[in-house]
């Protein structure tokens, strides 16, 4: 076990230039000072070698710093050094500020300590107490390491949400072929598979064939239509050549720059009033805290925890929804818009997918028919998609915008289909053949694309429930991922506040209060409460009824509840500092708390400091009863001036050198150190009465 | 009190744990979702809609 032999500081704090050592000889410390005799300093000094950093100076005000006020006050331009001598059984190693050479076995140590929990001021012992919950659970995140859950949860989220979106394109798609069908039918209403059976058994009595009664006997049909055509000979090419129209026909119906330019208005529509609000406005925050605020009774802010009044906070928010509603539905409009579009687009895409099959099928160069206007009409669709698939907040409206031209009435694009298409007409015009055949093959035609449709929207059905599906399954998993993380951190919580309530009971054994309980909230942000109960009082907030003292000692429970916990993550790490935390407590409890580190954290080194000499003098005699007195080096700081800072030598040793100087120094050297003598013999008079 | 350094480990053994006990998620995906996690590719949203995706096409929805 990694054991801190002796910290060494110069010129840091009130330690001056000349040095002073703290001797901790592998065992614990405990070392008595009154107030101002430089005890901090050594604090100060493990945190600023150890961590990087000391809390009362960095971090706590602004221009505030352990670089400039860390140095003694009288340091010049020398730098401060600090030194700890570390040891175990198979090396001795001096650790300043430079740190190479580390022996492996204490490397582990050290990464532990730069986490810096190991260290409790007495200024800091109501921090974990007096702190609002969402602090407190920052608080508490070193020993809550959830960064992987974290981004799981997030891809999780996304993944959900990607789902989601799917859904709502699949059903925009789902309703734009379900209109396209009811419109080259001429049916109203929902699309069944009986009017779709009317409708085509109406065109085959229009040639003079039998209806069908169901979608399967399509092909049955058509057979027939061929048998018929077959009397006029081969009618392939104008077979084809019908068809091909008919899929440049159905592309130049779907070629529209609608859709696009409805989520172009949704979302400037949107991005103007965002802007005119000045900010953002999150309504799923507002919808959300008055569900949190409802479902748990809330009395504190989910976002900012500060009281409140729940009915006033709940009319507040909802009045400001209200206000907002315009902004809310153009969200809502927007991104409806969104999906329609993109399903406008894949149906364009689709259909210009056919068209070139049409026109490839047609034999071009015999023709001399050329596929590059599709060709190019595709290249175009499959650009506008990709930018619109960004989504509403990256969307580029000025890109989009201009490159809507190809889809309008008019363009070079349009234009050039539509002359495909009269060509191909003329051509067919052209062929000899009778009005009858033509007939039979529109019939044809039409009943063949009503089946390919039919295809299409049951194909989209089955696409729509799977989105749906896979949306919901998306769903269930990120809530249970939620579930499961708020479950295993309330457990480590609940393992926590029975520490710290076992804690607190050592030190306030048959007093009717306790209860210590940690809870995780999720609301707005994790955050965690304290409760405790007092007498009849359960789950309150301990501030409402506790002593200070007893406040105290719960700040300091939490602490070494939580550097038990830091504790077995990095047994390694013994080391704990207790600087000056006894202050508002009695003997008793005083008594208690010096039992309690004695035995339960006889497996740690620690630095204990305190200003009260009867404590002192209790605790060793604790020491003693305890028999641990060999595992303390308990040391007293006789006074400090600026320029030698605290004095930690003791009257044994100032003897020593007493009869040294006797014998072969000067009287002036005999004097000076017999005063220093007297000095520290007064000290100790003083406090034995 | 236990060890908390495996407390990552613990919140996605308990997620397995309710997606298995959970009817409407399917065994196929929570066997998907343990190999993502065993691959280390839990946290690529499109690792984890590729799973979903297969799951819907296996299930004989699509």
């Amino acid at each position: 076990m990694v054991r801190i032999r002796r910290l060494d500081v110069a010129g840091f704090r009130g330690i001056p230039q000349s040095g002073v050592g703290l001797i901790f000889d592998k065992k614990s410390v405990l070392l008595f000072g009154e107030n101002g005799t430089g005890k901090s300093s050594f604090v100060d000094a493990f945190e600023r070698l150890l961590c990087g950093r000391v809390a009362t100076l960095d971090g706590r005000a602004q221009g505030l710093s352990s670089d400039r006020h860390g140095p003694h006050i009288r340091a010049g331009v020398n730098r401060p050094s600090i030194s700890i001598v570390f040891a175990n059984p198979e090396f001795t190693y001096s650790m300043g500020d430079e740190t190479s050479g580390i022996p492996s076995p204490l490397a582990p140590y050290l990464k532990a300590a730069k986490e810096n929990l190991f260290i409790l001021r007495r200024r800091d012992v109501l921090n974990f107490i007096e702190t609002q919950p969402r602090d407190r659970y920052a608080f508490l995140r070193p020993f809550l390491p959830l960064t992987g859950v974290q981004e799981v949860e997030n891809s999780l989220k996304q993944a959900k949400e990607s789902a989601t979106r799917e859904v709502e394109i699949a059903s925009a798609r789902l309703r734009q072929l379900d209109d396209d069908m009811n419109k080259s039918l001429g049916i109203a209403g929902e699309l069944t598979e009986a009017s779709l059976v009317k409708a085509i058994s109406d065109s085959l009595g229009e040639v003079g064939h039998p209806p069908i009664s169901a979608l399967e006997e399509i092909s049955g049909a058509v057979g027939l239509l061929d048998q018929e055509l077959a009397r006029f000979g081969d009618t392939a090419i104008p077979g084809r050549l019908l068809s091909a129209i008919s899929s440049l026909r159905e592309l130049l119906d779907h070629i529209s720059p609608g859709s696009i330019t409805r989520l172009l208005a949704t979302c400037k529509a949107l991005r103007d009033k965002e802007a005119a609000e000045g900010k953002v406005f999150y309504d799923r925050v507002l919808d959300d805290g008055i569900k949190w605020i409802r479902a748990e009774n809330r009395r504190a802010c989910p976002l900012c925890e500060q009281p409140i009044d729940a009915s006033a906070t709940i009319a507040s928010a909802q009045a400001r929804l209200d206000s907002m509603r315009e902004l809310i539905e153009l969200r809502l409009d927007a991104s409806a818009s969104l999906s329609e579009a993109i399903a406008a687009v894949r149906t364009m895409k689709d259909s210009a997918a056919r068209a070139m099959k049409a026109l490839a099928a047609l034999g071009l160069a015999d023709l001399n028919i050329s596929t590059l206007p599709v060709e190019e009409f595709s290249t175009k669709l499959f650009s506008l998609e990709r930018e619109i698939i960004k989504g509403l907040t990256s969307l580029q409206l000025e890109a989009v915008e201009s490159s809507l031209i190809f889809l309008r009435d008019g363009s070079r694009e349009k234009s050039s289909l539509a002359e495909r298409v009269s060509s191909l007409q003329r051509t067919v015009n052209a062929l000899p053949s009778p009005d009858k055949a033509r007939q039979l093959l529109s019939t044809r035609q039409r009943i063949t694309r009503v089946a390919e449709g039919w295809n299409q929207i049951r194909s989209a059905k089955v696409s729509y429930r799977a989105a749906t599906a896979k949306a919901s399954q998306a769903e269930t998993v990120y809530l249970r991922t939620l579930e499961a993380r708020k479950e295993v951190v309330q457990e480590l919580f609940d393992k926590l506040s029975a520490e710290i309530g076992r804690l607190y009971n050592r030190l306030h054994p048959d007093e009717s209060h306790g209860g210590i309980r940690l809870e995780v909230r999720e609301a707005g942000q994790a955050s965690a409460n304290l409760r405790a109960s007092f007498y009849e009082r359960t789950n309150e907030d301990p501030r409402a009824y506790y002593s200070d003292a007893h406040l105290d000692t719960l700040g300091i429970s939490i602490f070494l509840a939580l550097r038990r916990l830091h504790r077995e993550r990095h047994p390694e790490f013994s080391l704990l500092v207790l600087d000056d935390v006894l202050t508002s407590n009695d003997t008793a409890h005083a008594v208690r708390f010096s039992e309690l580190l004695l035995n339960d954290f006889s497996d740690y080194q620690v630095l204990l400091t305190t200003h009260d000499r009867i404590w002192y003098e209790h605790f060793q005699d604790i020491q003693a009863r305890c028999r641990v007195s060999a595992n303390y080096n308990n040391k007293v700081i006789h006074k400090w001036t600026i320029e030698e800072g605290p004095d930690l030598r003791e009257p044994e040793d100032e003897r020593e050198v007493l009869k040294e100087l006797l014998t072969n120094r000067s009287a002036g050297e005999i004097t000076s150190m017999a005063g220093r003598l007297l000095e520290h013999i007064l000290q100790e008079m003083r406090y034995s009465g | 009190m236990d060890a908390v350094k495996s407390i990552e480990d613990e919140v996605l053994d308990r997620l397995m744990e309710k997606l298995r006990a959970d009817q409407s998620v399917s065994p196929n995906l929570v066997s998907r979702l343990e190999e993502l996690r065993r691959s280390g590719t839990l946290s690529q949203p499109e690792k984890v809609l590729q799973a979903y995706r297969q799951e819907v096409m296996e299930d004989g929805s699509d």
